[in-house]
């Protein structure tokens, strides 16, 4: 009952308010009335009983509310403009033409609001990242500074502690440039010790960006000194969720992995870079600065007038100063053999740049749905103006002029066009809700996604485009007459005329061609997926992984020996579980995105002058990570406890590391490494390569490290935060049980990351998950109205040439010729949209390479599979009304018309 | 009279129309009157019919008046109508038309 009076409530909404105010609460209870003598038995003979009768008796007050709301407004609005407003009268007319055939409005509308409504989610998501501004004031001055070197490394460095204070003493360009680097630190001094994301910065990156503070100040350039006492800014939502958004908590201080901060301020809302829970300052001294430590980001503000060339020459002139006037392994030899030189980008392109192209394919593909849309319902459209030629006849013949009759329809196609938009804008809003809900993280990260007023204009304006489209397809000739008059010759000649049926011919082979262009976009996803799918990632089975991230923060334990004396105990304990087989740690554990490189020198292919040392991934491990992970031994042995205690200096190698300087990797075991010339380490064992960048990306050569050791210049050195590896045939089940037996080691432990590392796995795989199914959507809707596309014209031509075809088999043609004539027609048709779809595939398929895996732009497999299932489809289509032309009774035909 | 009407009434109205002609009724009255007269032919859905009514009453025809007491009291407000002077005429004269066409008929033997 509740429902039924929310629902009559929604009815209410359609009659203007005058009138809802004058009649509402008599309309309502008469509503109730009426549905209430249904239950009573029918008395009155309406719907009858059960559920279809009074969905019945439901539909008819909902037509019965619509066209007599329609009709007050309507009225309302004549009255308000005038009377005799022709706009009202056509609109009028409109309407009533709309509703007077339901079905091809239904069609239309549904069609051409499937199109609009793929277009306006696309471009939601295209406007969100590309075209909002970033939270920061003149945003256009905002520059990000790298290094190119491409005698080092394809891709850009970023910058070092000693660059930050090269550039910000020596520069004469910017306003201010500040530092950063993202990290994670544990937090202690809350109700529960936790991992929280810090963004390390340097005195200059706020006011750089330009954002202010809420509370208390921003960095001063007195805390970034080396040895100042230590201070945190929070961000808005750690304030919120952690602090109660506690007025006071300025001057309270936090532990930062041990270390007490005092918090000296809390950022205004809206700090959407990198999301960070908080902030500290570097506090680098620049006496000790290394240059060749890369490891940081570099945001600066242009000063007013500077253009980026300006900006890039000022930064030319300084670098040579890196090698000269600083500590580091860069000499000025270096500088010049690695080809080093500086890189400005805007800050957009660094914050935008990898999601531009995926976009970009996006708007394509969803823009190839709306133009299939748009053929379709174009055709719907000229079949309609041939079936009212008369009623336009009789128009004209009352003295309409040819202006009127294109102006009555062009509001019928506007209104259609506007009608189908709304219903685009509906689904590109729950669109939207479900992309958030169920799409891949990366969409979470976008910041407010939603459909914003410009979207709408966005939409609308599509809308009414394609409207004006539909109106004037009638009137479309070869050759190009004058509108109006075409139109009153359509109404003269009785056969469509050639030119029509040309433009009818050239929309079927486009919505062909572009099904074409979908259907082999979307099968070279599949096989990129399932290429990565069998792609063996060099560990074994993933789902029987557990992973947990544990730290031990240097205040907690200060001794390097006592932290890995710490991971050792967690280790054995969570051993001990019964149904865990093997247990490990690492620093990073394959597709987890904690990469770390190093220079790494081999002893026996000493670098020579000039030439730069390799760079190579580098993990430190313990316990048995390599058994634990299924990585296979090649050659030699894994790392034991044995090695970490004795502190060994063993090493073990990744094969494809292996066989980059030797024929098989047993030669390498035996062989010494190491970050320095002179300080080696001893290569024991070689195991399997790993994709440790996610299935899609090549194998990663690696090497790895024990967790503890001793330095190079004395003293022991150990990796505080490791990943733990445990391997079970029963994972969910053994989650609590493991956090349980961590706590009992350690209460005041910080766990994170807990989880199996199948998640981890599929999470690599869900990028190209996600863009295999929106292209397989994309693709079964272009299949969907294509198909409808073709059935429709064909039947339409059949319909239309029932007399012809009767002609025919009058005089003597029999019906499989009859058949023949209407397959071979539609047949060309769809022959001629599958060679251009195929051509224009070919064309794009450059444009999609980077998105594929394991499977060839122009893979002959997909062009050929998809080519023949397409033509299959729309050759059925074509046969059904084939079969009906060849049904055709030469007498009736005759009769017809 | 008829003179003075400048257009015949359309069919809601005369249906409407008719069924104060001799008691004042409330909208779902003259729902189930016109429903029960015209055995079902002529249905008036809550728009349809609270629109002519709004018309009727803008044009002065018909009034909004106070229940008759005969009503039943079944715990709800009804708004009742009655036929104003000027409704009776326009009925009147809708009617004799429509007489004037059935005679016409008759003369031509179309009906019995």
């Amino acid at each position: 009952m509740r429902i039924r009076r929310a629902l009559l409530r929604i009815l209410l909404r359609c009659y203007p308010r005058d009138f809802r105010r004058r009649h509402g609460a008599e309309l309502e209870a008469m509503a109730r009335d009426v549905l209430d003598e249904r239950d009573d038995g029918g008395a009155r003979g309406d719907g009858g009983r059960g559920s279809p009768g009074r969905l019945r008796l439901w539909a008819r007050l909902v037509l019965d509310a619509v066209t007599q709301g329609m009709a007050l407004r309507l009225h309302a609005a004549r009255d308000a403009v005038g009377g005799t407003n022709p706009l009202l009268l056509d609109l009028r007319q409109a309407v009533r033409s709309l509703v007077r055939r339901p079905g091809f409005t239904v069609l239309s509308v549904s069609t051409l609001g499937v199109g609009i409504g793929a277009v306006a989610l696309a471009f939601t998501l295209f406007h969100s990242v590309l075209l909002r501004p970033l939270p920061f004031p003149e945003e256009d001055r905002l520059v990000g500074l790298w290094h190119a070197a491409p005698g080092l490394r394809p891709d850009d460095i970023n910058q070092s502690p000693a660059s930050y204070f090269l550039y910000r003493e020596g520069n004469r360009v910017f306003e201010d440039l500040g530092l950063w680097d993202q990290g994670q630190v544990t937090v202690t001094g809350l109700d529960r010790p936790e991992r929280a994301t810090r963004l390390l910065v340097t005195d200059g990156l706020l006011p750089t960006l330009g954002f202010p503070v809420r509370l208390g100040r921003t960095f001063l350039p007195e805390d970034d000194r080396p040895g100042a006492s230590a201070t945190a800014i929070l961000t808005h939502p750690y304030w919120q969720s952690r602090f109660g958004s506690d007025p006071g908590v300025v001057g309270r201080t936090i532990d930062l992995d041990g270390e007490p901060h005092e918090i000296v301020g809390v950022l205004e809302e809206g700090f959407l870079f990198r999301e960070p829970a908080l902030l500290t300052p570097a506090r680098f001294d620049p006496a000790t600065a290394m240059s060749g430590d890369f490891s940081y980001q570099i945001i600066a503000r242009l000063a007013a007038g500077v253009t980026m060339d300006e900006a890039h020459a000022d930064l030319e002139r300084l670098l040579p100063r890196l090698a000269t006037d600083f500590d580091g392994h860069l000499t000025p030899a270096t500088l010049r053999d690695a080809g080093f030189r500086p890189v400005v980008r805007t800050l957009r392109q660094d914050y935008v740049g990898e999601a531009e192209a995926p976009l970009w394919m996006l708007l394509g593909v969803v823009g190839g749905v709306l133009l299939i849309a748009c053929a379709n319902v174009g055709n719907l459209f000229l079949a309609r103006a041939e079936s009212r030629r008369k009623e336009i006849a009789t128009r004209t013949a009352m003295g309409a002029s040819g202006w009127s009759v294109v102006r009555t329809l062009l509001a019928e196609s506007l209104l259609l066009a506007l009608v189908a938009g709304g219903v685009g804008l509906l689904l590109a809003v729950s669109g939207v809700r479900a992309l958030v809900a169920h799409g891949p993280e990366l969409l979470r990260e976008i910041p407010s996604l939603e459909v914003s007023p410009s979207v709408v204009g966005m939409t609308l304006a599509v809308s009414a485009l394609s409207g004006a489209f539909f109106a004037l397809l009638p009137s479309m000739r070869l050759g190009g007459h004058d509108l109006v008059e075409t139109l009153k010759q359509g109404v003269r000649d009785a056969g469509g005329g050639p030119g029509r049926a040309r433009v009818r011919d050239g929309l079927l082979v486009t919505q062909v061609a572009l099904a074409i262009v979908l259907l082999i976009g979307s099968g070279l996803m599949v096989r990129s997926y399932r290429a990565m799918q069998d792609v063996d990632p060099g560990f074994a089975a993933p789902d029987e992984l557990v992973t947990v991230r544990l730290g031990f923060p240097e205040r907690a334990v200060p001794d390097p020996e006592r932290v890995a004396l710490s991971h050792r105990a967690v280790l054995e304990a969570l051993a001990a579980i019964p149904g865990v087989s093997s247990v490990g740690a690492s620093t990073s554990v394959t597709m987890d995105g904690r990469d770390s490189h190093n220079n790494i020198h081999l002893e026996a292919f000493p670098a020579t002058s000039g030439e730069l040392p390799a760079v190579y991934r580098v993990k430190f491990v313990a316990g048995a990570y390599a058994e634990t992970m299924g990585i296979p031994v090649v050659a030699g042995r894994t790392l034991t406890w044995a090695d970490l205690e004795d502190r060994r200096r063993a090493v073990v190698v990744s094969e494809d590391l292996a066989l980059r300087y030797w024929d098989r990797p047993g030669q390498a075991v035996g062989q010494r490494l190491g970050f320095e010339p002179g300080e080696w380490w001893e290569i024991v064992g070689v195991t399997g390569s790993i994709h440790d960048d996610g299935l899609h990306a090549e194998a990663v050569p690696i090497v790895y490290f024990p967790m503890i050791g001793a330095r190079a210049g004395g003293g022991l050195f150990a990796h505080r935060t490791l990943t733990h590896v445990i391997r079970t045939e029963r994972p969910s089940a053994l989650l609590p049980r493991i956090r349980e037996t961590i706590w009992s080691v350690d209460p005041t432990l910080p766990l994170t990351d807990l989880g199996t590392h199948g998640e981890v796995v599929r999470r690599s795989l869900s990028q190209t998950a996600f863009a295999m199914l929106l292209l397989l959507a994309a693709a079964g809707v272009a299949l969907l109205l294509g198909t409808v596309g073709v059935y429709g014209v064909v039947s339409y031509v059949v319909s239309r040439r029932t007399r012809e075809i009767g002609v025919r088999m009058a005089l003597g043609a029999d019906r499989g010729t009859v058949g023949r004539l209407v397959l071979r027609r539609g047949a060309v048709l769809v022959g001629a949209g599958v060679a251009i779809g195929l051509v224009v595939s070919a064309a794009l398929a450059r444009l999609a390479e980077a998105a594929l895996f394991g499977v060839r732009a122009l893979d002959p497999l997909t062009y050929g599979a998809v080519s023949v299932g397409l033509a299959a489809v729309a050759m059925a289509a074509v046969w059904l009304p084939a079969r009906r032309a060849a049904r055709v009774d030469p007498v009736e035909a005759l009769r017809w018309e | 009279m008829s003179d003075d009407s400048p257009e015949s009434l359309k069919r809601n109205a005369f249906q409407i129309l008719l069924s104060l002609a001799d008691k004042d009724l409330h909208g779902y009255g003259i729902r189930g009157e016109v429903l029960e007269r015209t055995e079902g032919t002529v249905k008036l859905w809550p728009g349809m019919l609270y629109r002519t009514l709004g018309d009727l009453e803008d044009a002065g025809l018909i009034e909004a008046c106070e229940p008759p007491e005969s009503a039943p009291d079944d715990g709800r407000e009804r708004q009742y109508y009655r036929a104003t002077p000027a409704g009776r005429s326009a009925l009147e004269a809708e009617a004799r038309r429509m007489a004037a066409y059935v005679e016409t008929a008759r003369s031509k033997a179309v009906i019995g």
